[in-house]
C-alpha cells in the first residue's frame, strides 16, 4: 500500500467506490479499515482506497440505506464500527454490477476496434 | 395554530438532528482513530518501523480528517443555522484577536448605518409618509393666498362656516386651532397642545376612538362644549398608566375640569408637525373654558377678525383635487363680496385689509408643516440626507482599505489553509461569517447611535419631537433596511479575501518572499478617497465652527447675567381691568410678597424681555444740547420695568440709579437709557441729568444702563429708555425672578404666591431666561449642533481612513524603506518623506472643503452672527483640527515605519 506499489497501482475509477464497498461486504460483515484491505487484497493490490474517501463513501452508503452499521469489540480490545449489506444494498449491487458489465463491454469492445 | 405548531415542531427538529450531529461526529472521530492506530499497527509489523514513524506515516497516508469530517456532515445534512451559529461563534473568537481592525470595522458601518437611519427616517416621517389616517390622499387642506404675504393657513371661523355650507366637492368639512395648555392627570402634570376641533374631525380622518367615543352632537352644540375631552393614547400611557377605567374619569385641562371620553390611537398625533404632537382634543366651544382672554372677546363663531381656525375635509368621491380647487376659488371670490357687503359699516375694512385673498386647495398631507418650516426642513434634511449618504459611502471605502489592508496580513494564513484543503467554499462561508459578525455589531451600534441621535434632534428642533415623542424610535422598517444594507456589506466584504487568494499563487504566498503591494494607480485612488473624506470634514467642521461662532456671540450678546437663574412668566390683570391704582398696588403686592419667600432673591416686572422677537417702539423729540425750541423727533425702542428690574436680571447700572420708591405717580417723569442712547444723542457723554419730551411730557434721564438687543441678536441694537411701571402702567408684563440656591423652591413659590392672587392676575408658563433666549436660536443651535456632530463623526471616519492607508502603505513598502534604510536614510528623513507625501493629499482635502464652504457660504450668511464665513479665522481652526487628527492618526504605521529592521526586510525580500 505504499508508494513501492508503483506501476501496478491504480486510481479508482470514479463511481467505482461504492460498488467496490459493496462487494466487499458480500464477504461478511467489516469495519472501515478492513474493507480497504479486502479490496486492495481482492485486486492483488492494484485497487487501493483512498482513506480520505472510505468514510464519507461508507456514510453515504448509510445513508442510502445501502448498509447498516453497528458498535461492536473488535479483535483489538477497542470499539470499532462493523458494516453489513441490507437487503436494499444487495438489490443495488446486483444493479451495479449489470451496469458495470454492460459499460465495460461496451468498452473493451470500442478498443478492439481498428477501424469503422 | 398550525403554523405555530409547525415551528415548534421544526425547532424540536432541529434540537434533535443537532443531538445526533454530536454523536455522528464522536463516532466518526472514534472510528477514525480505530482506523489509525490499526494502519499504525500494521506499518510496525510488516515495514518494521518505529512507533513514532508509524504514527507520523498513518496520518500521512489517511489526509486531512477534518476534510472527512466536513464531507461526512454536509453527507448527513449539517444543519445550516447551528453551521451558521459556530462559523459566527468563530468569528466572534477571530474578532477579538484583532481588537483594532474589528473596532475600526465596526465604527465604519455603526456610524454610517446610524446616520443614515435617523436621517432617512425622519425624512421620512416628517415629508414623505403620508398622515396615518385610511384614504389620506383624499384629504385636502383649505388655506388662502394673499397676493402679498404669501399663504394663509387658517382662516376666521365664520369664513370656515361659509366654506362648510357652501361647497359641494368636499364633504366633512371640519376646522381646527391648536393651543399649549396643561394637563394634569392623577395628580402629575405636562405640558401639553391641545386641539379645539369641530364636530367632523374625527369623521373627516376616518380614525376609531381606542376606547370610548369621539364626541356627541349635544356636547358640539353646547355653549361651553359640554366639558369632555379626548386624550392621546400617548399621554394616556405616560401619565395615567394606561388606566383602563379612563373613560368618564376628569382630568384638568388648564386648570378646568374635563371628563374624559374617548382615546386616540397613537397612530394619530395631530395634523399639524410644527409644534409637536397633539395629546388633548376638546370639542370647539370650549375656548369659553380654557381662554378667558378669548372669551372676553367677540365670539370665535362670529369673529371674521380673527384668523386662527385651520380646515380640511375629504374629497367627495369621483371628485379631483383640481376641482375642489375651482370651487373653492370661486367661492371665496364671491365671499369676498358679500363679506364686504355685510361689514361695509364696520370700522374694519375687509376688503382692504385682505384685498385679494383667493381660496385654495391643497393636499392635507403636504399641509402639515408651515411652508416656511416645510422648505427649510426640505433644504435641511436633504442636504442632510446628501451628507449622510456621502458619510455613508466613504464608510464604505474605508471599509473596504480595511478589510484589503487585511486580506494582506492574511494572505499567508489563507493559503495554508487553502493547501490544508480547506475548500474555497467553506473559506468563503467562515469569512462572511466574519463580516456578517462585524456587520451584526455595527448594525447594533448603528441602531443605538440612531435612537440617541433621533431623540436628541427631536429636543432640538420642535417638528422633530413628532419623530420621537411617544413613538417607537427605531421601527421594523428601519431595522430591515439596516439589516439589508449590513448584510450586502458583509457579503461584498466577506467575499474579497477570496477574490484576492483565488486569483493567487498558493506556492509563492506560502513562501511569503514576494510583498502584496499595490499597483500605484490603487494607492492614488486610496488616497483621493481619503482626501474626499478630509474635504468633507473640513466643510462639516468649518460650518460648525461658524454656527458654534454665532451661538457664542448670540449668548455674549444677552446682557443679562446668569439667565439661567432667572425665571420668567408672562402676567397679567385678569379681565374685567382693574382702574390703575388698583393695578399697580396688585402689582406691589405680588413683588413684594415673592421677595418675602427666602427661596426668592429678587422680582421684578418688565414690559419688553431682551431677544423675544418683539420690542416697544415710541417716538421721542430731543431737545438739541440746551435749547428746548429746536428739536429732533426720533424713533426709539421703550420699555417699561420696575425698580428691581436690572438687578434681578443682571444688567448693570453704568452710571446714575435705576428706578426706586421716589419714582411714583406724583413724582416728576424719569427714564433710564441705555449705551447706545448717550452715544447716538450725546457723543457717549454722561447722559444723568438731561431730559427729552414723549408725547409733550419731560422726561428726566437718572440711569445709563448696558446696552441689550430687544428683538433678537441679528437686530441692531437701538437707542432706549425705561420708563418705571408705577409712572406708565400696563396691565400685562413679565415677572422676573431671580432664584437663591434651589430652583425648585423658587418654582413651588411662585406657584404658592400665585395661587394667592389667582383669579385676579393671570401667570403663565414659568421658564427660565436662559430659555427664553435660547428659543430664539433653535435653528442656529441645531445648525451647530449637527454639524459639530457630523464633523465630529466624520473626522473619526477620516481618521480611520488616513491611518489604514498609510498602514497599508507602510506594510507594502517595507522593503523599500528597509533599502532606504540600509543605504544610510536616518529614521528622520524616513519618517519625515511619507509624513510630507501623505499631508499633501490631506491639505489638498482640507483646501477643497475650505474653498467650498467659502463658496457656499453666502447661502447661510443670513443665520450668522458676529462671526464671517469670509474671515480667516474659522478656516485656520477648522485646519488645525484637520492637520492634528490627520498627524495623531499617522503615528501608529511611523512608529512602525521608523522601526523597520533593514536586515529583516531585505531578508524577507
Amino acid at each position: 500500500m505504499d508508494r513501492k506499489g508503483g506501476a501496478a497501482r491504480a486510481e479508482i475509477p470514479v463511481g467505482s467506490l461504492d460498488l467496490m464497498l459493496l462487494k466487499a461486504l458480500t464477504w461478511g460483515e467489516m469495519h472501515g479499515y478492513g474493507l480497504a484491505q479486502r479490496i486492495q487484497q481482492g485486486s492483488d493490490g492494484v485497487l487501493i482506497v483512498e482513506e480520505g474517501s472510505l468514510y464519507p463513501a461508507l456514510q453515504r452508503l448509510r445513508k442510502n440505506g445501502d448498509v447498516d452499521a453497528e458498535w461492536r469489540l473488535s479483535d483489538t480490545g477497542r470499539r470499532a464500527r462493523y458494516y453489513a449489506l441490507t437487503q436494499k444494498g444487495r438489490e443495488r449491487l446486483t444493479r451495479e454490477i449489470e451496469t458495470y458489465a454492460r459499460v465495460s463491454k461496451a468498452l473493451r469492445h470500442l478498443l478492439a476496434m481498428d477501424s469503422i | 395554530m398550525t403554523h405555530r405548531r409547525w415551528t415548534l415542531l421544526s425547532l424540536m427538529e432541529r434540537f434533535k438532528r443537532s443531538r445526533d450531529q454530536r454523536v455522528l461526529d464522536e463516532e466518526l472521530n472514534e472510528e477514525m482513530a480505530d482506523h489509525l492506530a490499526r494502519k499504525q499497527a500494521e506499518l510496525e509489523a510488516r515495514d518494521g518501523l518505529s512507533r513514532d514513524e508509524a504514527t507520523r506515516l498513518a496520518f500521512h497516508k489517511f489526509g486531512n480528517p477534518t476534510l472527512v469530517r466536513e464531507e461526512v456532515r454536509e453527507i448527513w445534512g449539517w444543519p445550516r443555522l447551528e453551521a451558521c451559529w459556530t462559523d459566527l461563534k468563530l468569528a466572534l473568537r477571530r474578532l477579538q484577536g484583532e481588537p483594532l481592525f474589528s473596532l475600526s470595522a465596526v465604527l465604519c458601518i455603526a456610524l454610517g448605518i446610524g446616520l443614515n437611519l435617523t436621517v432617512f427616517s425622519i425624512l421620512d416621517r416628517l415629508l414623505l409618509r403620508p398622515l396615518p389616517v385610511p384614504d389620506s390622499g383624499e384629504l385636502i387642506a383649505l388655506q388662502h393666498r394673499a397676493e402679498v404675504g404669501g399663504i394663509h393657513e387658517s382662516m376666521s371661523y365664520p369664513d370656515f362656516l361659509d366654506y362648510r355650507d357652501g361647497l359641494t366637492s368636499i364633504r366633512a368639512l371640519a376646522a381646527y386651532t391648536e393651543f399649549s395648555t396643561v394637563l394634569t392627570a392623577q395628580d402629575s402634570t405636562a405640558e401639553v397642545l391641545a386641539e379645539l376641533v369641530t364636530e367632523d374631525y374625527f369623521t373627516a380622518l376616518g380614525i376609531q376612538p381606542l376606547r370610548g367615543r369621539w364626541f356627541a352632537p349635544n356636547e358640539m352644540g353646547d355653549k361651553t362644549g359640554g366639558g369632555v375631552v379626548v386624550i392621546g393614547e400617548g399621554i394616556w400611557s405616560k401619565k395615567m398608566g394606561r388606566d383602563p377605567t379612563v373613560i368618564g374619569k376628569t382630568v384638568r385641562v388648564g386648570g378646568h375640569e374635563f371628563t374624559v371620553v374617548g382615546i386616540v390611537p397613537r397612530s394619530f398625533s395631530g395634523i399639524n408637525l410644527d409644534r409637536g404632537t397633539v395629546s388633548v382634543w376638546l370639542p370647539f366651544a370650549s375656548y369659553r373654558l380654557i381662554d378667558p382672554d378669548l372669551a372676553d372677546r367677540p365670539a370665535l363663531e362670529s369673529n371674521r377678525g380673527n384668523h386662527s381656525v385651520r380646515v380640511f375635509g375629504r374629497l367627495e368621491p369621483e371628485t379631483t383635487i383640481e376641482a375642489a380647487g375651482a370651487e373653492v376659488t370661486s367661492l371665496s371670490d364671491s365671499f369676498r363680496e358679500s363679506v364686504w357687503q355685510r361689514q361695509k359699516h364696520a370700522w374694519v375694512d375687509w376688503r382692504q385689509s385682505a384685498p385679494t385673498w383667493k381660496g385654495l386647495v391643497i393636499r392635507l398631507d403636504r399641509a402639515r408643516l408651515n411652508p416656511d418650516t416645510r422648505a427649510t426642513l426640505q433644504t435641511f434634511l436633504f442636504s442632510l440626507a446628501a451628507i449622510s449618504s456621502l458619510f455613508f459611502g466613504f464608510a464604505l471605502c474605508n471599509l473596504g482599505l480595511i478589510f484589503s489592508a487585511r486580506v494582506a496580513r492574511l494572505r499567508k494564513e489563507i493559503a495554508i489553509r487553502m493547501a490544508l484543503g480547506v475548500s474555497a467554499g467553506r473559506l468563503f462561508q467562515q469569512s462572511i461569517s466574519e463580516s456578517l459578525m462585524l456587520a451584526l455589531l455595527g448594525l447594533l451600534a448603528g441602531l443605538l447611535i440612531s435612537a440617541g441621535f433621533t431623540s436628541w434632534l427631536g429636543a432640538m428642533y420642535p417638528p422633530f419631537r413628532a419623530v420621537t415623542e411617544y413613538g417607537s424610535i427605531i421601527e421594523a422598517r428601519s431595522l430591515v433596511v439596516g439589516l439589508c444594507a449590513g448584510s450586502a456589506v458583509a457579503l461584498l466584504l466577506g467575499a474579497l479575501p477570496l477574490v484576492f487568494s483565488a486569483r493567487r499563487d498558493l506556492i509563492v504566498d506560502l513562501r511569503s518572499m514576494h510583498r502584496l503591494s499595490a499597483t500605484r494607480g490603487l494607492v492614488e485612488l486610496r488616497r483621493v478617497l481619503v482626501a474626499g473624506q478630509v474635504a468633507l470634514c473640513t466643510v462639516l467642521i468649518a460650518g460648525a465652527i461658524l454656527f458654534l461662532g454665532t451661538l457664542r456671540n448670540a449668548v455674549r450678546a444677552d446682557i443679562t447675567h446668569e439667565a439661567g437663574s432667572v425665571l420668567m412668566a408672562h402676567v397679567r390683570m385678569a379681565k374685567p381691568l382693574p382702574p390703575s391704582e388698583d393695578g399697580l398696588s396688585l402689582y406691589a403686592n405680588l413683588i413684594r410678597d415673592l421677595e418675602d419667600r427666602p427661596s426668592i432673591k429678587s422680582a421684578a416686572l418688565v414690559f419688553v424681555v431682551p431677544l423675544g422677537g418683539r420690542r416697544g417702539g415710541t417716538n421721542v423729540d430731543l431737545p438739541a444740547e440746551g435749547d428746548l425750541a429746536s428739536r429732533r423727533t426720533l424713533q426709539v425702542d421703550f420699555n417699561v420695568a420696575t425698580p428691581k428690574y436690572f438687578e434681578t436680571v443682571g444688567i448693570p447700572v453704568i452710571s446714575g440709579r435705576p428706578f426706586d420708591a421716589r419714582d411714583n405717580e406724583k413724582a416728576p417723569r424719569v427714564a433710564v437709557v441705555n449705551h447706545e442712547w448717550t452715544n447716538s444723542f450725546y457723543g457717549g457723554r454722561d447722559p444723568i441729568g438731561k431730559h427729552f419730551l414723549r408725547n409733550g411730557e419731560r422726561y428726566e434721564i437718572v440711569g445709563l444702563v448696558r446696552d441689550g438687543s430687544f428683538r433678537s441678536v441679528r437686530h441692531e441694537v437701538k437707542p432706549c429708555f425705561y420708563v418705571p411701571l408705577s409712572q406708565f402702567y400696563l396691565p400685562a408684563m413679565h415677572l422676573e425672578i431671580r432664584h437663591r440656591a434651589s430652583m425648585q423652591s423658587a418654582l413651588a413659590d411662585l406657584r404658592g404666591v400665585g395661587l394667592q392672587y389667582a383669579p385676579r392676575l393671570v401667570i403663565g408658563t414659568v421658564r427660565t431666561l436662559e430659555e427664553h433666549r435660547n428659543a430664539g436660536l433653535e435653528r442656529e443651535r441645531l445648525a451647530a449642533a449637527l454639524l459639530s456632530l457630523l464633523g465630529g463623526l466624520t473626522l473619526i471616519l477620516a481618521a480611520v481612513g488616513v491611518f489604514s492607508v498609510l498602514a497599508a502603505y507602510v506594510v507594502e513598502r517595507t522593503p523599500e524603506v528597509g533599502i532606504r534604510v540600509a543605504l544610510g536614510a536616518t529614521r528622520r528623513q524616513i519618517v519625515e518623506s511619507i509624513v510630507l507625501r501623505e499631508m499633501r493629499w490631506v491639505m489638498g482635502g482640507v483646501a477643497a472643503g475650505a474653498a467650498f464652504v467659502f463658496a457656499a457660504s453666502r447661502l447661510v450668511e443670513s443665520l450668522l452672527f458676529g462671526i464671517s464665513a469670509s474671515s480667516a479665522e474659522p478656516y485656520l481652526l477648522t485646519i488645525t483640527v484637520l492637520v492634528v487628527t490627520a498627524a495623531l492618526s499617522m503615528v501608529g504605521p511611523l512608529v512602525k515605519a521608523a522601526a523597520i529592521d533593514p536586515a529583516v526586510a531585505l531578508r524577507a525580500e
